[in-house]
């Protein structure tokens, strides 16, 4: 069993329990996320449509390779004018078939979530 | 980032279900934290454990993997060349453990998915438990030698390498390739699909012959396949097989080993006996044994079956299964950005299911592969997989599948640029 760490109640103990009783009687456990696709379903499906992109263009899009290009911070109209240009064919060595997989509500949701990511090396 | 809350909130939230799932995003909020623990450090495992950190830092992530480095398969073949040492294909978990993942150098000996708590255990042969409220299982594949008599023996002779797991199977390969005077052969043997990495074999046989053509003119490849045709990049492979190592490669499909002698290095193929200077075997292939003992073969005693929605076992509730060693959806290569995919959904899938929210209904899988056929030419495969409602699985998108036109340095360029990334993305 993990320490308690609400030192602020002072009767945190009993707290604790009556909520891991609660929450064992559910089978759901509370994993005290901080963020990302734990976030609201929407922007789960988000993020986890852009790490696809992420295994050529580095994590979150910030390349660590300078021939793929790094996606966090380019400006959404440009992702978005790329990538669909990119679908309606326009000679690559992989994306042009690669962005037929996507719909065009995708390629906007992904376009809208690298322009919103820092780029490499801004504390944003 | 902690956050306080009043009593009167707490016990609100307490008080109803329906309100559990907003407590997730209390921080360090003092109650048992979610344990994951992924068994396998490779594409599939690492990158799972990156993601689920990444994306919920409240979940306590335990990595079992017996290796101290993340070696890759893919490059690999181009260290029987020369053309990369085995080292520079190695990487440190420390990043992994930077992100707050706890690396566990051991082997995952069991599994009880139903101990006394309810909650499941791993039994490490090191001794000690590890529990799990949710368990990965990437552990890559295993051999079946049933079928080739004295290929276990020779190859724990160190007689006959199969390379098809990165690090000292690779180098002796290399080696034995190295030692090898001008004039040898060397013969390579495929195994049935399914099998780790589809072209492997392929880039392999190019590889050497690229080799022999610039060091030792005067040797030969020798491939038996046991499929009935090349599996994948056949017409690519085949038309460079043509142009340039005519004279060196040969490509005989349908025919597989029966019998291996290690210490003369012959080979019965089919009845009649081959002699070989270096004898390359890829045997046959299963799920990493750990799935086995977990109880998740579903297909052929061989694979595991797995929801591709959630990555979770067709067979054993709680334990996700990744990588080379599920049971692959139609299309679906046994490849290790398909591991580094799959381990996202699956990451993805867990968060939500450990925060009480419905997993993604239709998640998306990408695969791109590339092949070396010299050590400065590279050509690819691509594919996009959607969840298809009809079939209940994940298959390909047909506009979306690709393939080079032919290889090329600048593709070479582009797959060294894959690797790096996907080494990053996976292991940090």
């Amino acid at each position: 069993m993990r320490q308690v760490e609400g030192r602020s109640w002072p009767t945190g103990v009993f707290f604790l329990w009556t909520l891991v009783l609660a929450v064992g009687g559910t089978g759901i456990l509370v994993s005290c996320q901080g963020g990302g696709s734990g976030g609201e379903p929407e922007a789960a499906r988000t993020t986890a449509l852009a790490a696809t992109c992420a295994s050529c263009h580095g994590t979150e899009g910030r390349s660590v390779a300078p021939e793929a290009t790094s996606l966090a911070g380019l400006s959404e109209d440009f992702l978005l004018e790329r990538l669909e240009r990119f679908r309606e064919d326009e000679e690559s060595t992989v994306m042009h078939e690669l962005m037929k997989g996507y719909t065009n509500e995708e390629i906007a949701l992904v376009s809208a979530y690298f322009a919103a990511q820092a780029p490499e090396g801004d504390p944003r | 980032m902690r956050t306080s809350i009043d009593r009167r909130t707490f016990l609100k939230a307490v008080g109803s279900t329906a309100a559990l799932a907003p407590l997730a995003a209390l921080g360090g909020c003092g109650i048992p934290r979610a344990r994951v623990v992924v068994i396998g450090g490779g594409f599939g495992g690492a990158t799972a454990a990156r993601y689920l950190r990444m994306w919920d830092p409240g979940i306590q992530v335990t990595l079992v993997e017996r290796g101290r480095t993340f070696r890759s398969c893919p490059m690999s073949n181009l260290v029987l060349t020369g053309h990369r040492q085995s080292h520079q294909l190695e990487h440190g978990y420390e990043a992994l453990e930077r992100l707050g993942v706890t690396l566990v150098h051991d082997d995952a000996m069991a599994v009880y998915p139903e101990s006394g708590s309810g909650q499941g255990l791993v039994r490490l042969a090191g001794g000690g438990d590890l529990e799990y409220d949710r368990l990965i299982v990437s552990p890559g594949i295993d051999f079946v030698f049933d079928d080739i008599v004295g290929c276990e023996a020779a190859i724990e002779a160190g007689q006959v390498f199969h390379a098809w797991r990165p690090g000292p199977q690779t180098v002796g390969l290399r080696d034995q390739l190295e030692a090898m005077e001008d004039g040898g052969v060397y013969v390579l043997t495929i195994p049935p699909m399914p099998y780790r990495c589809p072209p492997g074999p392929y880039e392999r046989a190019s590889l050497v012959a690229d080799y022999f053509q610039r060091a030792k003119p005067r040797s030969r490849v020798l491939v038996f396949d046991a499929n009935p045709d090349l599996v994948s990049k056949g017409e690519l492979f085949r038309t460079t097989w043509e142009e340039r190592y005519s004279d060196i490669l040969e490509y005989i499909p349908d025919t597989g080993p029966g019998r291996i002698d290690g210490s003369s290095l012959t080979v019965d193929i089919d009845g009649e006996a081959v002699q070989a200077d270096v004898l390359n075997v890829i045997p046959p292939q299963r799920a990493g044994e750990i799935a086995s003992r977990a109880g998740l073969l579903t297909e052929n005693g061989r694979w595991c079956g797995v929801d591709w929605r959630t990555c979770e076992s067709l067979a054993v509730p709680n334990i996700h299964v990744l990588g080379d060693a599920t049971a692959s959806a139609p299309g679906m290569p046994k490849s290790g950005h398909m591991a580094n995919a799959q381990a996202k959904v699956c990451a993805s899938a867990v968060v939500a299911l450990l925060n009480g929210r419905s997993p993604d209904p239709e998640p998306i899988l990408t695969n791109t592969c590339y092949s070396f056929v010299s050590g400065l030419e590279a050509m690819h495969v691509a594919s996009v997989h959607r969840w298809d409602r009809e079939r209940t699985t994940v298959t390909p998108v047909p506009e979306a599948a690709g393939l080079s036109v032919a290889p090329s340095e600048d593709e070479a360029i582009h797959a060294w640029s894959w690797a790096r990334n996907i080494w990053g993305d996976s292991v940090g």
